[in-house]
């Protein structure tokens, strides 16, 4: 039986019901039925549905369609909507508080973005490689040396053929130095380039080491001599977008590279290079010399580290060649994991060549970014409670309305929030902007784009919900206390002002304290960099050189020595801001029966007028005497004892009374005689101790050069030709001492910087805030000040009132921070061996800054606030 | 007023009382011979009711519209003025054309 009403298609019915708006849809909804019921007698029952639909499809269009916030729907749209346009409000209607609340949160989270940045550039470092928990760097210790890194060339060779465990090696060789080349695919106009650091490494480089191929074959890259792989910056210097695969270029004297390779550059390798050459292009043959080779390993997985360690040293101990095996009776093998390299400097003899980071730094940053983003968000604190009294009707009305005080609660927390995210916004584009100066300060290469990684994302994200829990969640909170009935009343809710001063205590502690660590470590620099060195800094260069060339060493001497602008030549390797003596392994010395470890270090005839070293009693090394020349002594003289140089220290040491003439032996029998003492000198940064040396005259790998002062570029022209003479496959690689030097102290005048850029910031962070609760106070006691006044009060009396409450708060915030400084000020001087002592007036001079800052920030409303006229604050009542 | 709003206003005055949306969209079908979308319709009426063109109140329910009441709607005099406005435009416009046009 037919049904005697036909159902009209209920889904679109339906659809239509939802969407209509209901003042219309009972009207429309009828005319639709009637219209079906029609077309179903005249045209049919499918046709007078698809008719239906038509229609339905036809009515879902703007006019009908009712809008989605505002009906009697119960969703939180319309109350979210209320959240944002009052927040809106509030922040027209008090541009001053908000914008000082942006910039300070902003300011706060720039520097938290980048201290993020960095910590997390340093800590990974190395942490690219695939095999990063198998590779391993091999260091030797022997009698003389501890934990050697650069090692002859057949270690690596010998280990390979005799150690199954060990999968790979690669040998590498550093030049700190760059290198002009000369590009050869123009003949017409051939262009030079600087090719940055260079490092040659064996082919195997590239399996064990993550590197990105952009172009070239990674396995026989560095296959073949005179081939070399290029990072992709130095290509696109050298190439611009061109493909630089098979270009040759020039280093002179017809020694041509082909370019076998481009790799992505990577900032976070521990070896810091433009250009890696194929390890043959240094040594066709293993030898025995040369020990300049950090040797890596890539060994199996799952071997006992320590066993490995044993194992090599037994593999490697009879290869040892005749001439070697003495200095080599005690000899141990350490292998060091590839992650723990970058923050192990000073723990092994590297002679520079890889980068190195600090622990102590990384955890100094922390707290610094740690401080600024807390000093921010108590800002935010305080500035927002003040702001929220205000709003203590909106508040009660709300609550009396029936508002949850869950919903109270989130409504503040989502209001703070929504600020900590648009500063959040702005601290990215901050970050993106300062960048490029933060990288300089903190010689550092990050890119923004590591923003994007995930581990950062989240920590970015995990930082920003902990400011907004903290700076939002306060607020909130004391929103909540108020009492409804109070608000309505009118009644003042001035409580939670011990909070705001407990959080102005805080922020003035935490700045105080870093004016101190500022004042400190700039004094500390500035010492380091002015204090004298004990031997002549200016005019000085140095080049290293090749031990094969060692014969020709006298030659070259000579020659330099006829050049009038020449004043002294000396090969020694003690070359100041290069050379850490404190590195080596004492050299023990018998001295009356006791023992004594001091430095050995080579040196010659012209060393003292070389380096400006004064001699304080007997003599140094002569060519008349021909005993203390040990390199070129004839045999006769074997019995003679050794003469040797010492200075202060290791005469203070030893305690010798008459040192001159006095004699001690080695271990081994050797009979040694003090011929002179030089004064000490600070060869490294004052960082460290000047240590007990004796000098010998014997071989060594680098030559100092003291210059006059007229017409220094033709000198060291002068002495480029004449190194480059000696052999074609010489570097020239000549360096003025006191840039090397100072470079040690390029990273404690970096941090001294940074240090003060964080805390000028923190300072402007903390007036901020100061700014807005003073205004807040002003404005809280108006009326007072206005009874006051015509009470007979005076302006100067008022100011006083005002101000008094802000410098008790200061007051008590150096006594917080002066203790703290004091003390992990010290323990940082700690470091130095050679410091500045921590002086009175670097805290009273902290604290009076901060004083007089606070009196200024708080006399820009408290002076208007005195010259109150009365009448006008109270008349309204 | 658009084109498709004055045939509305004038069909509910055509109707004169006995306007709603079924019998005006029936009117326009067979009195002009075109087809109209009851979505265009229908915005039009609210539009124009928003205006002050039309006014409108509740007639009887029937069965075969599911017990839905009916919307009646009325031509308001300042509905009237806008249709006698218009009228006017056009006759203005249609008496300047030169005769010359139309031989």
């Amino acid at each position: 039986m037919k049904s005697k009403t036909p159902n009209p298609p209920k889904f679109f019915l339906d659809f239509f019901r939802w969407f209509c708006h209901p003042d219309i849809r009972e009207d429309i909804e009828g005319d639709l039925l009637e219209s079906f019921n029609e077309s179903v007698k005249s045209k049919g029952y499918k046709k007078a549905r698809l008719l239906l639909v038509w229609d339905v499809l036809q009515l879902f269009r703007p006019g009908i369609i009712r809008s989605f916030s505002g009906t009697y729907r119960l969703n939180h749209y319309g109350r979210f909507k209320s959240f944002f346009v009052l927040t809106y409000r509030h922040f027209i209607k008090t541009p001053l508080t908000a914008l000082i609340q942006l910039f300070g949160m902003t300011v706060g989270l720039t520097i938290f973005l980048l201290v993020l940045l960095w910590i997390f550039q340093e800590v990974g470092y190395d942490k690219f490689n695939k095999h990063a928990d198998r590779i391993y760097r091999l260091e030797i210790s022997s009698e003389h040396n501890n934990n050697m890194v650069g090692l002859t060339t057949t270690i690596a060779t010998i280990i390979k053929d005799n150690i199954p465990e060990v999968e790979k090696t690669v040998r590498l060789r550093h030049w700190k130095a760059d290198q002009t080349v000369l590009k050869l695919d123009n003949e017409q106009d051939p262009d030079f380039f600087r090719t940055g650091e260079i490092v040659y490494a064996d082919n195997d480089f590239f399996e064990i080491f993550s590197f990105d191929f952009i172009k070239g074959d990674p396995k026989n890259a560095l296959k073949k001599k005179n081939s070399a792989v290029i990072t992709e910056s130095l290509a696109k210097n050298m190439y611009g977008y061109r493909s630089p695969i098979g270009e040759q270029i020039s280093v002179g004297k017809g020694v041509n590279f082909t370019i076998t390779g481009v790799i992505r550059d990577v900032p976070n390798f521990h070896v810091d290079f433009k250009m890696i050459r194929s390890f043959k292009t240094h040594q066709t043959n293993d030898t025995w010399w040369y020990w300049a080779h950090p040797t890596y390993l890539l060994i199996n997985e799952n071997h006992d580290v320590t066993e490995l360690e044993q194992k090599i040293a037994a593999v490697l101990r009879p290869h040892f060649p005749e001439g070697l095996k003495d200095q080599f009776t005690k000899f141990d093998c350490h292998l060091r994991p590839l992650k723990d390299i970058y923050f192990s400097g000073g723990e092994a003899q590297e002679a520079g060549y890889a980068q190195h980071g600090d622990y102590k730094k990384v955890i100094a940053y922390a707290f610094i970014a740690f401080f600024t983003l807390l000093l921010a968000c108590i800002n935010l604190i305080n500035l927002s409670n003040a702001k929220f009294l205000e709003r203590a009707k909106e508040v009660g009305i709300k609550r009396v309305s029936g508002a949850s005080r869950s919903q109270i609660f989130l409504q503040f927390l989502g209001e703070t929030s929504l600020l900590c995210f648009i500063s959040l916004v702005l601290a990215l584009a901050f970050t993106f902007h300062t960048l490029q100066w933060f990288n300089n300060l903190m010689d550092s290469k990050l890119l923004i784009s590591n923003l994007l990684e995930p581990s950062i994302v989240t920590s970015i994200l995990i930082g920003l919900v902990m400011v907004c829990l903290v700076s939002g969640g306060f607020p909130a909170l004391y929103v909540l206390s108020f009492r409804p009935v109070k608000v309505l009343k009118g009644l003042n809710v001035s409580k939670g002002f011990t909070l705001k001063k407990l959080n102005l205590v805080i922020q003035f502690a935490v700045t105080i304290f870093l004016l101190i660590g500022t004042i400190t470590v700039l004094q500390q620099v500035n010492y380091m960099k002015n204090a004298d060195p004990g031997f002549a800094r200016e005019q000085q260069v140095y080049f290293s050189f090749n031990g094969n060339h060692l014969e020709r060493l006298a030659t070259l001497k000579e020659t330099l020595q006829a050049n009038p602008n020449i004043l002294a030549v000396s090969s020694t390797e003690a070359i100041p801001g290069t050379y850490n003596l404190a590195d080596n392994k004492p050299v023990t010395i018998i001295f009356n029966g006791t023992e004594y470890k001091l430095a050995g270090t080579p040196a010659d005839d012209g060393f003292v007028d070389a380096l400006g070293l004064k001699v304080v009693a007997g003599r140094f090394f002569d060519k008349a005497y021909k005993a203390d020349n040990l390199i070129q002594r004839s045999d006769e003289l074997s019995s003679e004892p050794i003469n040797i140089v010492l200075n202060e220290s290791a005469v203070r040491a030893i305690g010798l009374e008459e040192p001159i003439g006095a004699t001690g032996k080695f271990p081994n029998g050797g009979i040694v005689q003090v011929i002179g003492i030089i004064n000490d000198y600070h060869m490294n940064s004052l960082e460290n101790h000047i240590p007990p040396t004796f000098y010998t005259w014997s071989r060594a790998f680098a030559v100092v050069v003291r210059i006059t002062p007229f017409d220094i570029p033709n000198t060291v022209n002068f002495m480029d030709k004449q190194i480059l003479k000696l052999s074609e496959h010489i570097h020239s690689d000549i360096q003025f001492i006191d840039d090397v030097y100072n470079k040690q102290y390029q990273k404690d005048e970096n941090f001294a910087e940074l240090m003060m850029y964080f805390t000028l910031l923190t300072f402007v962070i903390a007036g901020m805030g100061l700014f807005g609760v003073s205004t807040f106070t002003v404005k809280v006691r108006v009326k007072e000040i206005g009874i006051r006044k015509s009470m007979g009060a005076s302006a100067y009396q008022i100011f006083t009132l005002l101000t008094k409450a802000f410098i008790i708060i200061v007051l008590i915030a150096a006594l917080l921070a002066i203790p703290v400084a004091w003390m992990s000020m010290d323990n940082w001087l700690n470091n130095y061996a050679y410091r500045v002592d921590l002086k009175w007036w670097f805290f009273v001079g902290a604290g009076a800054v901060a004083l007089v800052i606070v009196v200024l920030t708080v006399a820009l409303r408290t002076v208007k606030a005195a010259k109150i006229n009365p009448a006008l604050c109270l008349r309204y009542e | 007023m658009g084109e498709f709003e004055e045939i509305v206003l004038l069909t509910v005055a055509i109707l004169h009382g006995e306007a709603y949306g079924v019998s005006v969209r029936k009117d326009i079908e067979t009195r002009l011979g075109r087809k109209v979308s009851v979505g265009a319709m229908q915005t039009a009426l609210r539009r124009m009711e928003q205006k002050g063109f039309l006014k409108s109140e509740f007639g009887e329910a029937t069965k075969e519209r599911g017990g839905k009441r009916k919307r009646y709607f009325t031509i308001t005099s300042f509905g009237k003025k806008a249709l006698q406005e218009a009228k006017d435009t056009r006759l203005q416009l249609w008496n300047a054309i030169p005769k010359v046009v139309f031989e």
